[in-house]
């Protein structure tokens, strides 16, 4: 095992546990990331104002945190222009299909024992493993 | 629930929250994500604990807090009689 870090990733997961809560009793929606920044593109300018703080929120958040010393560990992105290109592309289309997320589905459905947020989360991780698989240690 | 504002202020405290979990994690690096995903590899078990831990926090907030105090004082009750007993 390489990186294994169990209590950062512990009190990671209850923060984002804790986001996930709040946003449900306050305002009611599932913090879902994909849905709410694909919400961005359908101009209902009633929620844009909400989604756009979310993303706004998302990022500060982070940045935050990678501002302090102990999260200054470099972040890379070691993959090419155009696969990361595709990529994202994949990701954008794959999870407006999919109605979810590693958040949505994973996060606020598995929360709530949903069926096919149990389906989706696990139909995702399988392929994603599959794909790793074959890219690293078949072809 | 609430006025524009308040659903301003809302989604922006959840995700401010959400994106210092996902930096304080380390998910944010692609190569956790793909040391996770690897499991043929140098496995990386951290997303396990991340998912873990944020399910059981966002599943005792939001309704399924009666079925976790259940299962809690049920343990809790286990232990009570194991203690009570003696070794």
């Amino acid at each position: 095992m390489q990186d294994f870090t169990p209590i950062s990733g512990f009190v990671g997961g209850v923060l984002i546990g804790l986001a996930v809560a709040l946003m449900l009793l306050l305002n009611g929606r599932i913090a879902g990331i994909s849905g709410i920044v694909g919400g961005l593109l359908t101009l209902r300018l009633r929620d844009t104002f909400w989604r756009a703080a979310f993303v706004v929120g998302l990022v500060l958040g982070a940045l935050t945190y990678l501002s302090t010393a102990e999260g200054s560990a470099p972040v890379r992105v070691l993959a090419s222009l155009p696969a990361i290109l595709v990529g994202a592309l994949l990701i954008g289309f794959g999870t407006r299909l999919g109605s979810g997320c590693t958040s949505g589905h994973g996060l606020c459905g598995m929360a709530h024992l949903s069926r096919r947020s149990v389906v989706a989360t696990a139909t995702f991780f399988g392929v994603a493993m599959l794909t790793v698989f074959i890219t690293r240690h078949v072809l | 629930m609430g006025s524009g504002a308040t659903r301003v202020l809302a989604a922006l405290a959840s995700s401010l929250v959400f994106g210092l979990g996902l930096a304080v994690s380390g998910m944010m690096n692609p190569a956790k994500i793909i040391g996770f995903l690897d499991v043929a590899g140098d496995w990386d078990p951290t997303l396990v604990f991340v998912i873990g831990s944020a399910l059981l926090v966002a599943a005792l907030g939001t309704g399924l807090a009666p079925d976790f105090a259940f299962v809690v004082a049920m343990l809790v009750g286990m232990g009570l009689h194991t203690w009570l007993r003696g070794p």
